[in-house]
């Protein structure tokens, strides 16, 4: 799937600066707060805790702006680490490992995007078996009015089968149930390739073929294949 | 009519228990040999990667010159022509005295990933065409497709007219949207996904799968007809529990349909983007191996099958054929049932074989 083009942000250096004298400033702030409470007898965890917990919050905000320039709102902290340390992480070999958190990351996200779209489809699982619970009832309605039943179970069973049949097709062909399990289709594809990107990586990891080296191999004999075809059958 | 009475629904209950017993009984008592499926005598005369073609053993001392060669889909296996020996069409052509062949696709692997139309038609399809040619010593064959493999033969017939006698189609689609804008309640749920998908989807389930899972294949008919699909392993099955042979010839093809083989990747996007999303093939824009597939160029006599409640190619696309292509004889025959029981079902079994030895016999 193609992505969407990057839009011009603001100059990051400009947001790191801001941020920076941000964070300056509240870290001074937590100081001074934990600097009063000491100085006015607190002790133990509690004298610790709110400074403690402030500056922590502090830090992940001051985290989470350095990570907006970068496009990653994620996680900031391995955004942010990824950016500095990305080049000797390569360098030393373990550039891999970061990129099997990322592709992780995307296994996760894949994962609950498919799990979404399947529960969207559940949905409307669920309102056409209403709908057939409905007709059905009203359908049995109209019988007893017309003083008549169901011979036995089996024909019970087979006006179920009928109504709920024609609910179905009801919903699946309608253009909700196509743009549903249309949708369930595409989070199924993503989440396979997000699978296959994991296992891509772990192949490389431990220096086994992966399945887009064996595919472009695969290729390759195919076009040798089909040129021999073409020599043998005198083509052009 | 009487009301369901307690009494009288704890008998069924009572009833139905004793049928499930009786039927797991005979379940358990069935052997894997009585359900087998394929079984007229074939012999492998040619044999390519997984592509395999058989002749069947002829049942007559002279069988007709020109052979009868059957192209089946990737979709499902070409045991489909030869389920039963009591339902076998193979069969009846056999006894009719035609010498027939079949293409077995095999089982696609990775190694297929790339395979599209070109290599299906002018790679594996001409071959077949070829080794059936030289064995039965003649210029051209009488070329029968069923489905996507009506639509490559159709190709064939297009690109290789000169080797071609007689065209069969059966249950083919040509336009594929020739059934746009009517939804017929339970039908053409492939022309109304593929219309809902944008081609980029189409690029997005070949980049993700490569050859598409036979399951998941199978998953999409299993959609196309979701509740009956689910009530005949409980209603219609609890019906046949104590009938041997009905339970026999319901396992047969719960053998056929389990067998479903992964789809080429290639032949895939090809597949759903080119003729269900584009609709080349009506267009005359068709292309692939570098040459246009030109209906106009089909100029060999024409049967075009269709069944009357296919739902998978509604009657209409297989219709769309009429006056697209270049032949001055083309017939249509309309067979009662749906898709698959076109091949299996009783009336149209009692229909389709002769007709289509009447036509052959007539044009040879």
């Amino acid at each position: 799937m193609a992505a969407s083009a990057p839009q011009p942000g603001p100059d990051p250096f400009a947001v790191w600066r801001e941020h920076f004298e941000s964070v300056q400033r509240q870290v001074q702030e937590a100081a001074q707060k934990w600097r009063q409470s000491a100085a006015a007898g607190g002790e133990g965890g509690a004298a610790f805790a709110a400074p403690l917990a402030q500056f922590l919050d502090t830090y992940r905000r001051s985290l989470e702006g350095f990570a907006l320039p970068l496009g990653q709102g994620e996680d900031p902290l391995l955004a942010g680490l990824r950016h500095v340390f990305a080049g000797a992480h390569d360098a030393v070999g373990w550039g891999l490992y970061t990129r099997l958190a990322e592709a992780g990351a995307g296994l996760a996200r894949a994962q609950a995007a498919a799990r979404d779209a399947q529960a969207r489809v559940w949905q409307q699982v669920a309102a056409t078996w209403e709908t057939a619970r409905r007709r059905l009832g009203e359908e049995t309605a109209a019988m007893a009015l017309r003083q008549e039943s169901f011979r036995d179970l089996q024909d019970l069973l087979d006006a179920w089968t009928r109504v709920l049949d024609a609910a179905a097709h009801e919903m699946l062909q309608s253009d909700a149930g196509l743009a549903a399990t249309a949708e369930a289709n595409r989070a199924a594809a993503r989440l396979r390739l997000a699978q296959n990107r994991v296992v891509e990586l772990w192949s490389e990891l431990l220096n086994v073929p992966t399945r887009a080296e064996l595919d472009e191999a695969y290729r390759l004999i195919h076009e040798l294949r089909r040129e021999l075809r073409a020599l043998r059958k005198g083509e052009p | 009519m009487t009301p369901l009475a307690p009494q009288a629904l704890a008998r069924e209950l009572a009833d139905l228990r004793a049928r499930i017993a009786q039927g797991a009984k005979v379940v358990a008592a069935i052997r894997e040999s009585e359900i087998e499926i394929s079984l007229t005598p074939k012999d492998e005369v040619w044999r390519s990667d997984p592509v395999a073609l058989y002749r069947y053993r002829p049942v007559v001392e002279r069988p007709l010159a020109v052979p009868v060669l059957i192209c089946y889909a990737l979709i499902g296996r070409y045991q489909m022509v030869d389920l039963e020996r009591e339902r076998s069409f193979v069969g009846k052509l056999l006894a009719a005295g035609l010498d027939v062949y079949v293409i077995d696709w095999g089982k696609p692997k990775r190694a297929q990933r790339w395979h599209g139309f070109d290599d299906y038609v002018n790679g594996y399809l001409e071959d077949c065409i070829a080794a059936v040619r030289g064995r039965a010593g003649v210029p051209a064959v009488n070329l029968l497709g069923i489905c996507q493999g009506g639509v490559f033969s159709l190709c064939y017939a297009a690109l290789h007219p000169d080797k071609v006698k007689n065209l069969i189609l059966t249950v083919t689609p040509v336009d594929f949207h020739a059934d746009s804008g009517r939804r017929v309640p339970g039908s053409g749920y492939m022309n109304l996904w593929t219309r809902a998908a944008r081609e980029a989807d189409v690029d997005l389930m070949v980049e993700a799968w490569g050859n598409y899972p036979g399951p998941l294949v199978g998953f999409a008919f299993l959609m196309m007809n979701p509740v009956y699909n689910i009530a005949k392993y409980s209603t219609d099955l609890v019906r046949i529990a104590d009938d041997p042979e009905k339970l026999k010839g319901f396992l047969r093809m719960e053998r056929w349909i389990a067998d479903r083989p992964d789809h080429p990747g290639e032949l895939l996007r090809e597949w759903l983007r080119d003729l269900y999303i584009h609709n080349r093939l009506a267009k005359g824009d068709f292309e692939f191996g570098g040459r246009r597939v030109d209906l106009g160029r089909v100029t060999m006599p024409v049967l075009n099958v269709y069944a009357a409640e296919d739902v998978i190619v509604p009657p209409p696309c297989s219709r769309g054929l009429a006056g697209r292509c270049g032949t001055g004889d083309y017939s249509e025959i309309e067979v009662p049932g749906g898709h698959i029981g076109t091949f299996v079902g009783n009336k149209a079994q009692r229909i389709l074989a002769p007709a289509i030895v009447d036509w052959i016999r007539r044009r040879t």
